[in-house]
């Protein structure tokens, strides 16, 4: 298997399928498909979440998650999905799918752990939670302000 | 030289702006443009030195020296999750 198809990475702007991404792993030598779904939920410490809404900057985001990608398969005998939303996220919708396939569980449980970790700390997207009474960009609390507040 | 300055996320919430072209000094580094752009901009929340850029769409330290017509992409933390 060349890396070509050992990977596939996309940011999309509709609602993420995880059979998409189980399908694209899967494989007569895989024992373990693990999936990861990252999904809205309806709290944030004591407020109560509307939606997310994602922004990337789009050629860099592409590069960097390809980077995840690679490095994964590197590290592990693995395949991988990973798709990313961008746009409005409802409560209980996906955000981040990652699926990995591989001969074994050990192997796709780490790459998988792996996987989001990396994302999160090197693939420029960015989410903003609204929430009753406000928003606020996350990784960027001193930035929180309320709903039609002005910075000018 | 000119480079281009992008702005995302809160930084654009909080500039109003989403991109712009500066004249700058040849032989700019990386952190002098950001200077530039925080004493602009005094409204970016984030610590100047603690501001995360990329040059062309690489991370780059604010050491690193830049060329006529570099994309300067200004990078706010990015999204959380535990």
């Amino acid at each position: 298997m060349n890396d070509n198809t050992r990977f596939r990475t996309r940011i999309l702007e509709h609602k993420l399928i995880p059979e998409e991404g189980i399908d694209f792993v899967a494989s007569d030598r895989h024992g373990a498909i693990i999936l990861f779904d990252g999904v809205t939920r309806d709290h944030t410490d004591q407020r109560n979440v509307l939606y997310l809404e994602y922004e990337a900057y789009l050629p860099m985001a592409q590069k960097k998650l390809n980077e995840v990608a690679m490095a994964m398969c590197e590290k592990w005998d693995v395949r991988v999905s990973i798709d990313h939303r961008l746009g409005k996220v409802e409560i209980r919708e996906s955000s981040l799918i990652v699926a990995v396939g591989s001969p074994h569980r050990q192997e796709a449980y780490a790459a998988s752990e792996f996987s989001v970790n990396m994302l999160k700390e090197t693939v420029p997207i960015w989410k903003k939670e609204y929430f009753e009474g406000g928003d606020v960009w996350i990784g960027d609390e001193k930035g929180f302000r309320p709903l039609n507040y002005k910075t000018t | 030289m000119n480079v281009k300055i992008l702005y995302f996320a809160s930084y654009r919430d909080q500039t109003g702006t989403r991109q712009e072209v500066l004249d700058v000094p040849t032989d700019s580094d990386l952190g002098t443009i950001i200077g530039i752009v925080c004493d602009s901009h005094k409204n970016i929340i984030a610590c100047q030195k603690n501001i995360v850029a990329a040059v062309n769409e690489e991370y780059q330290d604010h050491k690193y020296k830049l060329s006529d017509g570099d994309i300067i992409a200004l990078i706010p933390p990015v999204s959380g999750g535990r």
